[in-house]
């Protein structure tokens, strides 16, 4: 170890430091990514197509509100939900209903929103917790409405739409192997389970290099002398979220704790964070297109900066 | 199987092979204790459980499963792609499980705001912590130091009651050393919420020399009469405490190096 100790990188990051917090985001978020491809498998061979159609609401839009719903009764982190979500699309489950679920677990789900209000407890934990549901909502309902108005075939990666599994370790499995086992069903859940997992696996581990990097290298007293700014204030929080990259239940703690960022900067880093974060423009990637992933990040910042500034001159 | 030469299709072996990769890193993690540096104690069963089922998986995908007669189709790119993808999978997670340090640098610790005045919230605990604080206090001897943790100390900067009761009283502390100046150093210890790596300093400033040549992140226990006072320069109402040494010792690092 002493000399990986000395390895000093680029930019101020130090390895040993990225190496121990990329290695603490993977077994974090493992299990997760692998509880979620398990429900997947169980949702493929016991949720049956025409029970989910005939359950959801026929319009494009009224199917949102039973998106955000859904991320407060079946609560979901970003890791787990990924492989769901993707098996909802595939049983014929609305597009803009699947990813307003997506959008709205982690953000809606009660352990957030009791994480929140034990985080603010002495300041104002009922405004925060409301604040941050309240816009929470209008951005998930809007960017809900806006993906209703896509095309699927614009939003989702083509592996996505015919089920085929993308090329890799996970692709390899479909390709090389053939089911061999006298239980058809249990096989399937089996080649199920390995393929969502192989399949977001590569992005997540993307995903927890740069969170790795990101949180290890960058001091967070830089952001102080513009915390209390107006306009810089939202910035400032809406930019650590992106940056830290922390689970929706955690973050408050970690930020209320924040002296140097005003109510709305924290408000900005509640709402932005758990909607995305470099992490999840990574894992976004297992599912949705690159350009849409943009285009769903810059939506998301703008629309929190809006509301935050707004808050604030208020 | 079925009469099919495994050899042909190579990368049939791949994900059994990324499979079992994880879930013997998971499961070492979990047999050498080194979990307990990495992870909330409350998602460490989760580890376990899923370092079991990848291997579970690892098997049913050699045991379920038989290579594909099916000829390759674009000739060294079909089995090159997936080689290069399981390596990818593996490669980092093992070299981060063999690589990856116990604890922060300094540098990084410092990016996470030890070297800032105001401390983490850990207000779940809140009511609990004050209540266990305000009975330890009038169960105390004339002249005892009551030993006291990182999270109870800043628990009580916030409740004005503790913080009444505590003033002046001798307190002892135990963290890892962090040097401010020649006559004042920090003791914090790391507050975990989820994993290692949203861990945030959580510090108490003792003011006075530590009396001893210690370096930055080296184990200490500290004894003194503890101070609750305002942060001029930030201009706020909080109350930090600050404890003036009367006894600095090294001692051993714990087993379990953070707070939650």
């Amino acid at each position: 170890m002493t000399g990986v100790d000395q390895w000093v990188g680029v930019l101020g990051l130090r390895i040993p430091d990225l190496l121990l917090s990329f290695l603490a985001i993977l077994l974090e978020g493992s299990p997760f990514l692998l509880l979620g491809s398990v429900f997947s498998g169980l949702v493929d061979l016991w949720l049956p197509s025409g029970l989910v159609q005939r359950w959801l609401p026929r319009s494009k839009w009224g199917g949102i509100p039973v998106g955000m719903a859904a991320g407060f009764m079946l609560p979901l982190c970003e890791c787990s939900a990924m492989p769901i979500v993707g098996r909802l699309i595939r049983k014929g489950v609305p597009l803009s209903v699947a990813l307003t679920y997506l959008l709205a677990s982690p953000l809606f789900n009660p352990l957030t929103l009791l994480s929140t209000y034990l985080a603010f407890r002495s300041q104002s934990p009922w405004q925060m917790v409301g604040l941050r549901v309240g816009f929470g909502a209008v951005i998930v309902a809007g960017l809900g409405w806006w993906i209703s108005r896509q095309s699927p075939e614009s939003i989702l990666r083509p592996e996505a739409l015919t089920g085929t599994p993308i090329a890799g370790a996970g692709g390899s499995d479909a390709a090389a192997a053939e089911p061999d086992f006298p239980y058809p069903s249990l096989s399937r859940f089996f080649g199920l389970v390995i393929r969502d997992f192989l399949s977001v696996l590569p992005f997540l581990v993307f995903g927890a290099a740069f969170a790795a990097a990101f949180s290890t290298s960058f001091h967070r007293s830089a952001i102080e002398p513009w915390g209390h700014s107006v306009f810089w204030g939202p910035v400032m929080g809406t930019g650590l979220s992106q940056l830290l990259c922390l689970c929706s239940t955690t973050d408050s703690f970690v930020i209320a704790a924040f002296g140097s960022l005003s109510v709305p900067a924290k408000l900005a880093f509640l709402v932005a964070g758990p909607l995305f974060d470099f992490k999840l423009f990574w894992l976004y990637q297992s599912l949705l297109q690159r350009k849409f992933v943009w285009a769903l990040w810059w939506r998301i910042l703008l629309a929190t900066l809006v509301l935050t500034w707004f808050y604030g001159w208020h | 199987m079925a009469g099919t030469d495994r050899s042909t299709r190579a990368d049939f072996y791949l994900p059994a092979f990324v499979l079992s990769a994880w879930g013997v890193t998971l499961l070492h993690t979990v047999v050498s204790g080194r979990l307990v540096t990495l992870i909330h104690p409350l998602f460490r069963p989760l580890v376990l459980v899923a370092g079991v089922l990848l291997l579970i998986l690892s098997a049913a995908h050699l045991c379920f499963f038989r290579p594909s007669g099916a000829p390759l189709k674009n000739g060294w790119r079909s089995w090159a792609m997936p080689l290069l993808v399981s390596l990818f999978l593996t490669a980092p997670l093992l070299a981060a499980a063999t690589y990856a340090p116990i604890g922060f640098s300094e540098n990084a610790l410092e990016a996470r705001g030890l070297d800032s005045s105001s401390n983490p919230s850990d207000s779940a605990e809140n009511d609990d912590d004050a209540k266990r604080l305000m009975h330890a206090l009038e169960k105390l001897k004339p002249g005892e130091a009551i030993p006291i943790d990182l999270p109870d100390l800043a628990t009580a900067a916030t409740v004005p009651k503790l913080v009444q009761g505590l003033e002046g009283k001798n307190v002892r502390v135990s963290g890892q050393f962090h040097p401010i100046d020649a006559s004042s150093f920090k003791v914090f210890r790391l507050l975990m919420f989820c994993c290692a790596a949203d861990a945030v300093p959580l510090s108490v400033t003792i003011e006075g020399a530590p009396g001893q040549e210690l370096k930055g992140t080296d184990w200490v226990e500290v004894e003194g009469p503890v101070h609750f006072v305002k942060d001029e320069s930030k201009g706020e109402d909080a109350l930090f405490p600050r404890i003036e040494p009367k006894m600095v010792k090294r001692i051993e690092t714990p087993a379990d190096p953070y707070v939650y």
